[in-house]
């Protein structure tokens, strides 16, 4: 793109409409990756609009960053797929393919979802604590991560703060989650079919937030200028 | 000249560009979350068709392999995937038999709760009782002591 030849009014134009062409695809693709299962019809989508971002980038327009960008809708899907994983257990867990989902997996990886499993007034898991964590997760943190993912994207002053907040949050949940499940290893990790290295192996991709955590303090927050 | 307004604003964004000083850690990053993402996607897109066909869909129907996974779940051939449940209906504990694997809900302790201070009448008399030796202290030990002790004597 030879944008010295176009006037500083054109070249705006055209990156609001490269950066909304851009966002459509992520968060279209974004959106089907948040269903689990068409994932993999949404990633090509996502990367698509992520490459239209990196591509205007080096002409030299002004879209936001290609990292910003990178970074704020990794952090929504993260949030995404992990509410659905666990939205399910709340609420959907009468449902026939959850119920059939929830036991199978757990027979694999995490035993918590077996025993006990609608075996409480609450329905779903019976693991203790794991309800608990369940709840902080699904009306407080991933709710919080996906807002604060989107104000990031908006290039928003609170979603730089919500987001560093959040992926701390997911720190701190990180570390009780796994303490509170391996406390109770007895009914979680015995008679599984790939315990403990299985559950680390299936679940370690989630650890995303806090690797963000040195990109987000290391930024240039004066970017981060709307309210 | 606009592009080199953005390009100064790309240097200070802390992207990759070679005058951000963080860029080796920035693309470190970008590669973690990258492989990241890309596993989370697979992984998500193909769970829930794994465990399905390794439970015996599609040859067993969905409520077939529901009824399988419930009685490997309790340990217990008579437990059955009660499908469609009822909406709003009772918690399948109200109405399923006992796991055969126990209460999944701990037993109350039944501890015998001294009052305000009641701790220091507690070991007296404790200590009365040990020092009457053979007669046991069933003469002297208070009601709280004798409900301690029972409760004791039923946990264990």
């Amino acid at each position: 793109m030879s944008s010295s030849t176009l006037d500083y009014d054109t070249v705006l134009a055209d990156s609001a409409r490269i950066q909304k062409r851009a966002d459509w695809f992520i968060l279209g693709g974004g959106a089907l990756i948040g269903t689990t299962i068409l994932g993999l019809i949404g990633l090509p989508f996502f990367l698509y609009g992520l490459a239209i971002i990196r591509k205007a980038e080096k002409d030299g327009l002004p879209v936001r960053p290609y990292m910003m960008t990178f970074v704020g809708a990794l952090v929504l899907v993260d949030g995404f797929l992990n509410t659905m994983g666990y939205m399910i257990d709340v609420f959907a867990n009468h449902s026939l393919v959850v119920r059939v989902f929830e036991i199978g997996w757990g027979l694999m990886l995490d035993g918590g979802y077996v025993w006990g499993f609608n075996d409480q007034w609450w329905g779903g898991t019976g693991a203790p604590g794991e309800k608990s964590w369940e709840i902080a997760m699904v009306f407080v943190l991933f709710p919080m991560r996906v807002a604060a993912a989107w104000g990031f994207l908006k290039m928003k002053r609170w979603g730089l703060q919500w987001l560093v907040i959040s992926c701390w949050m997911g720190v701190f949940s990180w570390v009780g989650y796994t303490f509170n499940m391996t406390t109770y290893w007895e009914i979680r990790f015995v008679d599984t079919a790939w315990p403990v290295y299985g559950w680390w192996i299936y679940s370690i991709w989630y650890i995303t937030p806090f690797i963000v955590l040195p990109y987000l303090y290391t930024i240039n927050r004066e970017m981060f200028t709307d309210d | 000249m606009a592009q080199n307004a953005i390009k100064e604003s790309g240097d200070a964004s802390g992207t990759t560009d070679a005058v951000n000083p963080h860029a080796r850690m920035h693309k470190f990053v970008y590669r973690i979350t990258l492989v990241c993402l890309i596993a989370q996607v697979i992984e998500g897109s193909l769970i829930v068709p794994y465990v399905l066909i390794y439970f015996g869909f599609p040859q067993l129907s969905l409520t077939e392999v529901c009824d399988e996974v419930y009685k490997i779940a309790y340990v217990d051939e008579e437990r059955e995937c009660v499908f469609p449940y009822p909406l709003g209906g009772e918690p399948e504990p109200w109405i399923s038999p006992p796991s055969p694997l126990g209460p999944h809900t701990p037993p109350a302790p039944g501890w015998a709760l001294p009052g305000f201070r009641g701790v220091i009448g507690m070991r007296a008399e404790r200590e009365a009782r040990k020092a009457s030796g053979a007669s046991n202290g069933s003469a002297s030990a208070g009601a709280l002591v004798e409900q301690t002790a029972g409760v004791q004597g039923d946990g264990k």
